[in-house]
């Protein structure tokens, strides 16, 4: 697991003013949790915990958060973010312990090609995180479902992938991960393209008179 | 086209649409999204107008979803009609979208393929919108 380290400030006070005039600042506010202490507010640079969290891992990186001088490894838990402007608005860290199993939520990654695909099927993805537990050390960037033996109509579940050493997977093994099934999109083309239009325009016009003889009945 | 199939009240106050979308602001299903970035109506003929251009564009294979249904019926008055006299006439569907928004989402394509049809179908919308993908697509 991908390991760095990220430098964090104490916080004084807490609430949206704070929370505003630290984001105005370039800042990101944030808190550190976990084994029983007291939570401690923090406040993080937005640049380097944007660089932080877009590694390859993603947001499942082991954090050396060093606050104040004071060294403490956390994972990210909650990581809130302004999804028009795409900066961070506020960040969880769940303080860990290096030989205590933690639980986290890991990304499926598809490797190979299917047989399926190649032959017209379209992959679909019906899963695409996992939720597994491991040592703080051991959390894998990502867990390999390899689709290179699947045909047209056949599907991996969870309980087929197979995990790396130290990890135990505990999403429920009959969930479907991804699955290879006829192309849906041509179909789709050749039954609504031609309908659609002439359905459309009686539909949009039924409902709404529909719906009005149903008032006028009841006053 | 995308409509209803009953609703409890079939004339409905405007609102206001303020702030960003509280939810559906990820891609869930698919690879790429296309998000909204201004508040708007969407009527069913643009969801649907959108959804054609896009599964045009990618011809076979690769999914389609569309996360949002046009719930809301709009009135209007007819042409040349005094004001007053209540409430006009329901004349079709729309659904409220904030910015935010992930409106269509779209697998099994490439990553070029898909930003080509998302933009397509972004022509047949009345706001600016932005192409995202699930890796790497959020802040």
């Amino acid at each position: 697991m991908a390991e760095l380290k990220l430098k964090a400030s104490r916080r004084e006070g807490a609430g949206k003013g704070v929370a505003r005039k630290l984001r105005a600042a370039g800042r990101v506010p944030g808190v550190l949790y976990g084994h029983g202490r007291e939570p401690l507010l923090l406040s993080l640079d937005s640049k380097e915990l944007f660089h932080a969290l877009h590694g390859s891992a993603g947001a499942n990186v082991l954090v050396d958060l060093v606050v104040d001088g004071k060294q403490h490894l956390a994972l990210p838990r909650e990581v809130q973010r302004d999804h028009v402007r795409g900066q961070y608005l506020h960040v969880d860290f769940l303080e860990v312990r290096r030989d205590e199993k933690v639980e986290v939520t890991v990304p499926v990654r598809v490797v190979g090609e299917s047989p399926g695909v190649r032959a017209g099927g379209v992959l679909e993805h019906h899963l695409w995180d996992l939720h597994v537990q491991c040592l703080p050390g051991d959390v894998p960037e990502a867990i390999d479902a390899d689709i290179s033996s699947l045909q047209v109509g056949e599907s991996l579940r969870v309980g087929d992938l197979v995990p790396p050493a130290g990890v135990t997977i505990l999403t429920a093994a009959d969930e479907s991960v991804v699955g290879v099934v006829t192309p849906q999109a041509r179909v789709v083309e050749e039954e609504v393209a031609v309908p659609a239009e002439g359905e459309a325009a009686a539909g949009a016009v039924e409902a709404p008179e529909e719906a009005a003889a149903g008032e006028g009945s009841e006053g | 086209m995308l409509a209803p199939k009953k609703v409890k009240h079939r004339k409905v106050h405007r609102g206001r649409m303020r702030g960003q979308a509280k939810g559906g602001a990820e891609v869930h299903f698919g690879d790429y999204g296309l998000v909204a970035l201004e508040p708007a109506w969407i009527t069913n003929r643009q969801i649907e107008a959108a959804r054609v251009a896009i599964t045009r564009h990618i011809r076979r294979g690769g999914k389609v979803w569309i996360n949002i249904f046009p719930d809301k019926p709009y009135t209007k008055k007819p042409a040349e009609t005094r004001m007053g006299s209540g409430k006009g006439n329901p004349e079709g569907w729309v659904a409220v979208v904030k910015p935010g928004r992930v409106m269509f989402e779209l697998s099994g394509v490439t990553e070029a393929l898909a930003r080509e049809a998302m933009s397509r179908a972004a022509h047949k919308l009345p706001i600016k919108t932005k192409f995202i993908s699930r890796v790497g697509g959020g802040a």
